[in-house]
């Protein structure tokens, strides 16, 4: 089968914290589009792999930016030494056979690039590719779904209302201390105990979101943490890369989330 | 043991010291701690020790660091601590028949056991509180003051020996009832039986030579709630507290410059507009008058500075990723594939075929028009946390600020301001207008409108929408400066003006007008919302962040 190749083997790690895995499953019965939205490195497209890979679906994943034009998604002609020959797209390919296509962070491309999902996204469930001539419908396995972060973006990335209600939503959010806690742990195989610490650091700093922070510090950024912790390198400084500089440019900031690490390390953290 | 005073006023010394304390105290407790200078009239002699409140931390002018520790750890364990309270204690509880020596015996434990508990969820915090107890130690002595700072210690460090028998025994109890960390009243009994075993040793207790020993604490005022004695002040009337501010009815001016300045005030125009009543849900048509109007500037008591002599980097990052692409040029950065196959097919069969498939990034051309409409309410008079400008000049020199680097920009900026006398009068000033130059003619202009009578936004709003809808450009927006809740005194229906506003702002979306507000109130939250709407507002903690949150705003408004 064409897709092949983007089919998941091994199964993704994700740990649900609600009950999203079958509110999922509910919307893929109906193959519903789906857009998931929660702040940054809280676990979305994780979560998508784990889907695709539990319901053995090809997910064909694109990382959506401003550059990012139709031709981009849907297809074009390439020049090969007879002539022209069309190319499908990522979003074609998912539709023509049957796969997940999931669009990253989608208010990052223009909002004329994104109407082209509008027919796929109802009750069409087609893809008109006019530069070809050719009118796809949507094998019955296909699904779309997106992602946003609402908060950061700037005013003119917002989603259209148009194409935003043509989804089903579900919202993300970072886990409860100690289900985070046992995320960071499994994935960088650091001890449950300092994996609640970094999870205390990163709950401290999203409380200062909105006064001095844009984001507070996400479950991936902990992961990072504590790669670093776990490959032998001392607390104060694992925090600092992964956590404090990454985080502010602020030197205020930087000396309160610094004291954040202190609260949990207490003096080695400063070995 | 004690080392000279130093200052926490001092925001020289301490530049940013502030912030990161109140980030601090926000991120461990997860709520809002002002932090002031202050502290606890101390007795005779004695250092002064931070005041704690529900909503306050007062920290002492002359906070007494001890040597070899640097008060910036001493605050950060005074805001630590502070935050234990907070989370943990029951403030106020009766000390009506408690003896003083008892009070300070229960504060002590109950110090000890609230700092216990955030040390569960804080282990590396046990070091801010150690360094500084194991300065405040008196080892050898056995006073009512030393025994109590020899007892911190011992409940802080457990690599401590002390032989003392009463600290001893302290200790003793206070480790067995630490199981139960959350049985208040087991520690209130323990330091009942060391009361009682004081009074046997006759240890004395003079309640006006007692301070809590250990620097960063506070002084428990905030445990208990004594009887009102007019001797003794009680501390929350040291705070700032922003009063509500007596409306007058009138203008009454107070000297015959006053007189002068509001007689020189020139009335340019009249509008009138509507007033949205939320209780009918009906516009009340022709309902305020908004007059146009010439601020005294030949009363401008001092000019403005702009906040830097360097003007803003604004330029440079603006509009940076607002990159388009242009298609269809002869040379440029990529292959546009389209034009390409095009180019091929035609060149294949035959025809002339232009040779320009190459597209090429344009900066966006889209300008802006900003109005920044300045509250010139009575409270904008107010002086600032570091006392030495008002929001009025802050926001007087955020606006100006702004408007020379957009003015430089391309896009097109005003500066208004507004404050209202009833429903009768609202005042609008066109301090800055489109367009005009910004030389020291418009300097002196916004320097001197004046701040006082009241807030009413929604009127101004519709004034500021209406100016715009005379600007050209795509991208209009009204960014709006306040201290506070929309007021009028002929107002008496509670978020009257808050629906209103919020009714105008509606009106100028659909008209499309961009409007954002930046509140420099704490307490904003819920009105700012209502007002502004979801994404559409910033509450600004530290007042003297104005300009550069303002100058964010602009950028984030207009960035591509």
């Amino acid at each position: 089968m064409a897709l092949d190749t983007y089919r998941i083997r091994a199964e993704p790690f994700y740990q649900a914290t609600g009950n999203e895995v079958a509110l999922f499953e509910h919307a893929w019965r109906h193959r519903m589009p789906l857009l998931l939205k929660g702040p940054t490195g809280c676990g979305k497209t994780r979560f998508v792999e784990h889907m695709a890979w539990k319901l053995d679906r090809p997910l064909i994943t694109l990382a959506c930016n401003e550059d990012m034009t139709a031709s981009d998604l849907v297809g074009r002609y390439l020049l090969d030494a007879d002539g022209t020959r069309w190319h499908d797209g990522p979003l074609t390919l998912a539709v023509r056979h049957g796969g997940i296509c999931y669009l990253d962070e989608v208010v990052e491309a223009r909002q004329d690039t994104t109407v082209v999902i509008h027919p796929l996204t109802d009750a069409r469930r087609m893809l008109p590719l006019d530069k070809k001539g050719e009118v796809v419908h949507a094998h019955p396995d296909f699904q779309l779904i997106v992602s946003y972060n609402p908060g950061y973006q700037s005013r003119s990335k917002d989603m259209k209302a148009s194409t935003r209600q043509r989804f089903a939503a579900l919202e993300f959010d970072y886990p409860p201390l100690a289900v985070e806690a046992g995320i960071v742990a499994h994935e960088t195989g650091i001890a449950l105990d300092v994996a609640t610490k970094l999870v205390r650091i990163a709950h401290q700093s999203r409380a200062l979101k909105g006064r001095g922070l844009d984001e507070g510090m996400s479950t991936r950024m902990l992961i990072y943490a504590g790669l670093l912790l776990n490959s032998g390198l001392g607390a104060r400084e694992s925090c600092d890369m992964a956590l404090t500089h990454a985080l502010t440019d602020d030197p205020d900031m930087t000396r309160t989330l610094r004291d954040f690490v202190d609260a949990q390390f207490g003096q080695e953290a400063g070995a | 043991m004690n080392a000279g005073p130093a200052s926490v006023k001092d925001h020289g010394a301490l530049p940013g010291a502030w912030s990161a304390l109140r980030w601090l105290a926000r991120g461990l407790s997860g709520r809002d701690l002002a932090l002031q200078a202050g502290g606890s009239s101390a007795p005779e002699g004695l250092p002064s020790r931070p005041v704690l409140t529900p909503t306050h931390l007062l920290l002492p002018d002359e906070m007494a660091v001890p040597e070899g520790l640097e008060q910036r750890q001493l605050c950060r364990a005074a805001v630590a601590h502070a935050v234990a309270h907070l989370k943990y204690s029951t403030p106020a509880a009766p000390a009506a028949g408690l003896k003083p020596m008892t009070v300070a015996l229960v504060s002590t434990l109950e110090d000890a056991r609230v700092e216990r508990l955030l040390l569960r969820e804080h282990p590396g915090m046990r070091d801010w509180f150690l360094v500084p107890l194991r300065r405040a130690v008196q080892p050898e002595g056995v006073g009512f003051a030393a025994l109590i700072s020899r007892l911190d210690l011992a409940l802080m460090d457990p690599a401590c020996h002390d032989d003392h028998p009463w600290v001893h025994k302290a200790r003793t109890l206070f480790e067995a009832q630490a199981a139960d960390l959350h049985d208040r009243e087991g520690f209130r009994q323990i330091a009942l039986t060391l009361v009682h075993d004081l009074g046997q040793t006759r240890v004395a207790f003079r309640p006006g030579q007692y301070q809590v020993p250990a620097p960063y604490r506070d002084d428990n005022t905030f445990l208990w709630h004594h009887e009102v004695s007019s001797a003794n002040p009680p501390p929350e009337q040291a705070l700032h507290v922003p009063q509500q501010r007596q409306p007058q009815a009138m203008d009454q001016p107070t000297d015959g410059a006053a007189a002068e300045v509001l007689a020189e005030e020139v009335a340019l125009s009249q509008h009138l507009y509507p007033e949205w009543d939320h209780r009918l849900s009906m516009l009340r048509q022709d309902w305020c008058t908004v007059v146009d109007k010439l601020p005294p500037w030949r009363h401008a008591s001092k000019l403005v500075q702009p906040v830097s002599a360097a003007p803003m980097a604004l330029k440079r990052s603006l509009r940076l990723n607002g990159g388009r692409r242009i298609r269809r040029q002869p040379e440029g950065d990529e292959l546009d594939l389209n034009a390409v196959v095009e180019f091929m097919v035609a060149h294949r069969s035959r025809r002339a075929a232009e040779s320009r498939f190459f597209t090429r990034r344009a900066t966006a051309d889209t300008p802006a028009s900003i109005l920044v409409l300045l509250d010139l309410s009575e409270s904008t008079n107010d002086l600032l946390g570091d006392g030495a400008q008002s929001f009025l000049d802050l926001e007087k020199r955020a606006a100006l600020m702004l408007a020379d680097a957009v003015h430089a920009s391309g896009d097109r900026i005003a500066v208004h301001g507004f404050s209202s006398n009833t429903r009768s009068q609202v005042s609008y000033y066109r301090l800055i207008d489109f367009g005009a130059p910004i030389d020291g003619a418009a300097r002196t202009v916004l320097s001197s409108a004046p701040g006082r009578h009241s807030t009413r936004l929604g009127a101004a709003l519709r004034h500021a929408t209406a100016s715009l809808a005379e600007e050209a450009n795509d991208l209009k927006a009204i960014l709006v400066l306040t201290d506070g809740a929309p007021s009028d005194i002929d107002v008496h229906t509670p978020h009257h003006l808050v629906e209103d506003a919020r009714h105008a702002i509606h009106a100028a979306r659909s008209a499309g007008v961009q409007v954002h507000g930046l509140v420099v109130d704490r307490h904003a939250d819920t009105y700012a919302r209502r007002i502004f709407g979801w994404r559409h507002f910033h509450i600004v903690e530290n007042a003297l962040s104005l300009p550069t949150r303002l100058c964010g705003l602009y950028r984030w408004l207009t960035a591509a």
